[in-house]
């Protein structure tokens, strides 16, 4: 059984955050453990069927890997490791939960311009009101609402300088 | 009683008078005829003496002496009582022009007392009135002054806290109409302008 290289493995949109990862790192042990123990069933023995989430399956069609075959799951497994010992995880809060295809389009955004292995660690602040705030290792950025008000903060004040002197 | 008729009476008296003095003084010591005589004759002097001046004639004397000093009496009261009026309506007339003249007088004075007090009460209420206005107009600059930066205190902190103001009106006015979904484009562009500075962190990260 060989562990294939691979060039770029393609993370779907669908997992998202390293709870995903360790989910479909479990899901995809759990098939390991089956067709391991299927092998050396005995006739009649009933087996349990693994329940596997839709995201190691898209994980599997986005890399083109077949989860019955034993060097898929090895090259898998592998990746899936590396993943969870390097990719890039950012922690990223919003005023409240966001829907699937939300996380996905966010996902998809940093996946695209940040890093291809992008993890995200949703956070909820409901102080943000609008906009979202990231945390990165070593920094910090506001995207709020109250952030982006801030930045205009001396547009507003003249704009209010102007209304109270009419009065 | 005339006035010759009293003087016909005072001469009576005046002669006889004289005749009673000449007799006297012509009286000598007399010897014992002498004084018989002399006797005689002062016995004679006084028969003629009350002969002349009987009780009537005296009577008479008296009646008309006290009829002319009743006259004389009467008349004097007359004059005295003419005087009296007369005094008595001077000085009644001195008295009422003495007491209309102070009168007058405490009156003017009264007057001029209440016109001065009158004067000092305006003169008073004007200096007051002043007073007040300057008081007011102090007042009213300060409380311009006050005004000004009580407004400007309000404005220092509502710009030092707009934005969480802003926010806050914003979510408690529209918060909950605004769906995430809906701020995907605002989170996304504020991704686009912060993506160099997330891209550096993240290489100098891995």
């Amino acid at each position: 059984m060989v562990h294939k290289v691979m060039d770029s493995f393609v993370l779907p949109v669908g997992l998202s955050s390293r709870t995903d990862l360790m989910k479909v790192k479990r899901e995809l042990e759990d098939v390991d453990e089956f067709i391991a123990a299927s092998k050396v069933r005995q006739p009649g023995q009933t087996m349990t069927l693994p329940r596997s989430g839709k995201l190691l399956e898209n994980l599997a069609e986005a890399n083109k890997l077949n989860l019955l075959d034993d060097n898929d799951r090895i090259t898998l497994k592998a990746e899936l490791k590396k993943l969870v010992e390097h990719a890039p995880v950012i922690h990223i809060s919003f005023a409240s939960s966001p829907s699937g295809q939300f996380l996905d389009k966010i996902t998809g955004w940093f996946r695209e311009n940040i890093h291809s292995s992008m993890l995200l660690e949703i956070g909820l602040q409901p102080s943000i009101a609008a906009g979202c705030r990231i945390r990165t290792n070593s920094r910090y950025f506001d995207m709020s609402l109250q952030q982006y008000l801030t930045d205009k903060q001396a547009l507003l004040a003249k704009e209010l300088r102007g209304a109270g002197s009419e009065y | 009683m005339d006035f010759w008729q009293l003087a016909l009476i005072t001469g009576l008296l005046l002669a006889v008078l004289v005749a009673f003095i000449w007799i006297g003084l012509n009286i000598r010591p007399v010897k014992g005829s002498d004084k018989s005589k002399h006797k005689e004759l002062l016995k004679d002097a006084e028969q003629d003496v009350e002969h002349i001046f009987s009780d009537s004639f005296r009577e008479e004397l008296r009646n008309r002496g006290r009829l002319h000093f009743e006259k004389i009496i009467s008349e004097n009261a007359m004059f005295l009582q003419q005087d009296l009026r007369l005094t008595t309506s001077q000085v009644n007339d001195f008295m009422k022009q003495e007491i209309s003249r102070t009168l007058q007088e405490e009156f003017k004075k009264y007057e001029q007392s209440i016109a001065d007090a009158k004067q000092i009460a305006v003169d008073s209420i004007d200096k007051t009135r002043e007073a007040i206005e300057q008081q007011r107009e102090i007042l009213g600059n300060q409380l311009k002054e006050e005004l000004t930066k009580e407004k400007d205190l309000y404005l220092k902190r509502l710009e030092a806290n707009m934005t969480e103001i802003l926010t806050h009106y914003i979510m408690a006015a529209i918060g909950d109409q605004i769906s995430l979904d809906d701020q995907l484009e605002f989170i996304l562009s504020q991704l686009e302008a912060n993506k160099k500075e997330i891209l550096d962190d993240i290489k100098n990260g891995a």
